[in-house]
């Protein structure tokens, strides 16, 4: 059984978000409940070899090159 | 899990091997070349199924090449035998084969089924053989030779924090792309206003310029207009009115347009008199009209009496044959005194158209000169008439010019021009500037609203990027987070496991600690301080090794495998020494089972409960 840290990462940042979300003053500073457990989801898959979070997390985020 | 045997056949450089391994500590001692890291890859073949990176383990391709081992996954139950089989050919092709032991004519599992059993029992990847259960000489010498970043590397590589920690460095890179994309759309904001108010055409002196500002000189130029339109008006006014007593002015002989007025009611006073005169006069003549009317009338009735007189005598004295009749009394006269009475009457009549003549004269005269003063009173009337008239017009005229110059008075303080030139002239330069101004101002409301729409449109992309990056940050945080908490985790069980072998190898208390980069310090019982990562021995720095291999497995609860390959290839004899004995001084609680690989004798001298020697086989 393999060290796992993608339940660690996803309930960090879980965490990390609410204590967030509490100091956020600007809307765009502020992460919804919707974008936690999608963002969630994607950190419970980093164990998995053939799972590239950063490719996922830049199809989530919609974040391409020179955009 | 125990290994208890291993077997190869046609596996790297052995043709056919078998070496059975014990619950404890197991030394497999070899010279140089004598396949003692084969083994150990062929261990990790027949748990992983994964063959040896870069290699073909055949020793021959022409021949099969098996790789039996016999474990004991512990649960209560058997031994199983696990082969890994290579066909022979070009490319290796690898199958797996699962035998009770005490049944070996027919595999438990085979193929695909083998390999979902293994897994169930094991979940056991080459990664993870790599990681935290072959520990190989280049994995000691790393750890020793960079005591302050050997903690945390190996307990991030363990751990996985490795993949964290690239990700991380991605996410960086993922953030600073995000960020260049932010600060490119907020300086295009600013710069945007700009560039549409060029090309609209905004003209460089207002550039800049708010449409509020124009709007408010607008509004001065518009409030300007219209002061001046008054201007205008009351100068025209007045000069109109000027223009007029003038006029007036030379009529009446007058150089002070105030004193008109004055001058007027003195000559209406004066034609008062004159018609009071010729009233009188009026008077006098229609009196002596009246009584020249009246004796007109008299001798008329007289003359008229007279002359029936007459006719009556004449008509008598014809009827009577020459006598007539007294006009007085009646009674016939004689014809002589008919005849005097005639005469006298022809007389008197005479006299009295003479005199009625006389009179009609002076009647005629006395009209005509009625006539004349009728006609003077009448021009004196209209002179008055006149008078009042223009007394009234020129006291109008001037109050309007005293309201004039009282307004003129007013924009004074403004600095307007005086004259209807001067005001005609800033008028016109003022409807230019405002022609110019509400085109600017067209232009800048334009521009406004087309980049108003065009930032909007740009803030709200800014607002997407800043979250974007704000996730990223949250992503970088978690990890750090997470990082922190197993790093926390795992060294907390390291130090523990660490001091608890120290104390059963040398029976001493050792205090080992972690500074806020997990550089480790300790504190021997002898050295009376506290030590510095770079300051401890080998053997120490290598027990915190193995303290962290054993405190990773004890974290899983699976394992309790160590396999070393070459542990002390790079230390002194004495620290060579403390190696062996702090390796040797584990207890089985600890870690299971041991296999220690290696060409140096001197292992020879220590405890072990199997010692497999290659260079007997």
């Amino acid at each position: 059984m393999e060290k796992q840290i993608g339940a660690v990462l996803a309930r960090t940042f879980q965490e990390v978000c609410e204590k967030s979300n509490k100091r956020a003053k600007k809307d765009f500073s502020k992460i919804s409940e919707e974008e936690v457990a999608e963002i969630e989801k994607l950190l419970k898959k980093i164990d998995d070899k053939s799972f590239n979070f950063i490719a996922e997390i830049k199809k989530y985020l919609q974040i391409t090159e020179g955009e | 899990m125990l290994v208890k045997q291993i077997s190869l056949n046609n596996w790297m450089g052995h043709k056919e091997i078998s070496l059975a391994f014990l619950p404890g500590k197991n030394l497999v001692y070899g010279a140089n070349a004598s396949g003692k890291s084969s083994i150990a890859k062929a261990i990790s073949f027949a748990l992983t199924g994964l063959l040896p990176k870069k290699t073909d383990p055949r020793r021959t391709d022409k021949e099969m090449a098996f790789v039996d081992i016999i474990v004991n996954f512990g649960k209560k139950e058997g031994d199983y035998l696990l082969r890994r089989q290579l066909d022979k050919g070009k490319k290796p092709k690898t199958q797996l084969f699962i035998y009770d032991v005490d049944e070996l004519s027919e595999a438990l599992y085979v193929g695909p089924e083998a390999e979902q059993f293994l897994r169930e029992r094991l979940e056991l990847s080459e990664e993870i053989f790599q990681r935290i259960i072959y520990m190989k000489e280049e994995d000691v010498y790393e750890f020793l030779a960079n005591p302050n970043d050997a903690v945390i590397k190996e307990i991030d590589r363990l751990i996985g924090l490795e993949k964290a920690s690239r990700i991380e460095n991605e996410l960086f890179d993922l953030k600073r792309e995000v960020n260049k994309q932010t600060k490119f759309i907020t300086k295009q904001i600013s710069r945007t206003k700009a560039g549409i108010e060029v090309n609209l055409g905004v003209p460089p002196e207002i550039k800049g310029l708010k449409p509020a500002k124009i709007e408010k000189r607008l509004n001065e130029i518009e409030n300007e207009i219209t002061d001046l339109k008054k201007l205008k008006d009351y100068v025209e006014k007045r000069d109109g009115i000027l223009e007029e007593l003038k006029t007036i002015m030379i009529d009446l002989g007058e150089d002070e347009p105030k004193e008109l007025e004055v001058k007027l009611i003195e000559r209406q006073q004066t034609a008062e008199k004159d018609k009071e005169t010729l009233e009188t006069k009026q008077q006098k003549a229609k009196e002596i009209l009246n009584n020249l009317t009246s004796q007109e009338k008299e001798y008329k009735a007289t003359l008229t009496l007279k002359k029936n007189l007459v006719e009556v005598i004449l008509e008598q004295k014809s009827a009577t044959a020459g006598k007539g009749i007294c006009p007085t009394c009646g009674r016939e006269m004689d014809p002589k005194l008919t005849e005097k009475v005639l005469k006298n009457l022809q007389e008197e009549l005479e006299k009295l158209q003479g005199k009625l003549e006389e009179l009609i004269d002076n009647l005629k005269k006395q009209k005509n000169e009625l006539k004349k003063l009728n006609h003077s009173i009448e021009q004196v009337n209209r002179r008055i008439q006149y008078y009042i008239t223009q007394k009234n017009a020129i006291s109008e005229k001037l109050e309007n010019l005293r309201t004039c110059e009282s307004m003129i008075k007013l924009f004074e303080g403004k600095n307007y021009p005086q004259t209807i030139n001067g005001l005609e002239k800033k008028l016109e330069e003022l409807n230019k500037e405002e022609r110019e101004l509400t085109k600017q101002k067209g232009i800048l409301e334009g521009a406004k609203a087309v980049s108003e729409d065009q930032i909007n449109r740009m803030k709200k992309t800014e607002e997407e990027l800043k979250h974007k990056e704000k996730i990223c940050d949250l992503i970088l945080e978690t990890i750090t987070e997470a990082k922190k908490k197993l790093r926390l985790e795992m060294t907390s069980n390291v130090k523990t496991v660490a001091e608890e072998i120290w104390e059963k190898y040398k029976n001493e208390h050792w205090r080992i600690d972690w500074d806020d980069k997990f550089v480790p310090t300790a504190k021997p019982a002898k050295a009376g301080r506290v030590l510095k990562a770079y300051e401890l021995s080998g053997s120490e720095r290598f027990l915190i090794l193995l303290a962290i291999r054993i405190a990773f497995q004890k974290s899983l609860e699976q394992f309790n495998l160590l396999i070393i390959d070459e542990p002390c290839q790079h230390l002194d004899s004495f620290n060579g020494k403390l190696f062996r004995d702090v390796l040797t001084a584990i207890e089985g609680e600890a870690i299971k089972q041991s296999i220690i690989f290696t060409y140096n004798q001197d292992f020879l001298e220590s405890e072990w409960d199997n010692i497999v020697n290659l260079s007997s086989q």
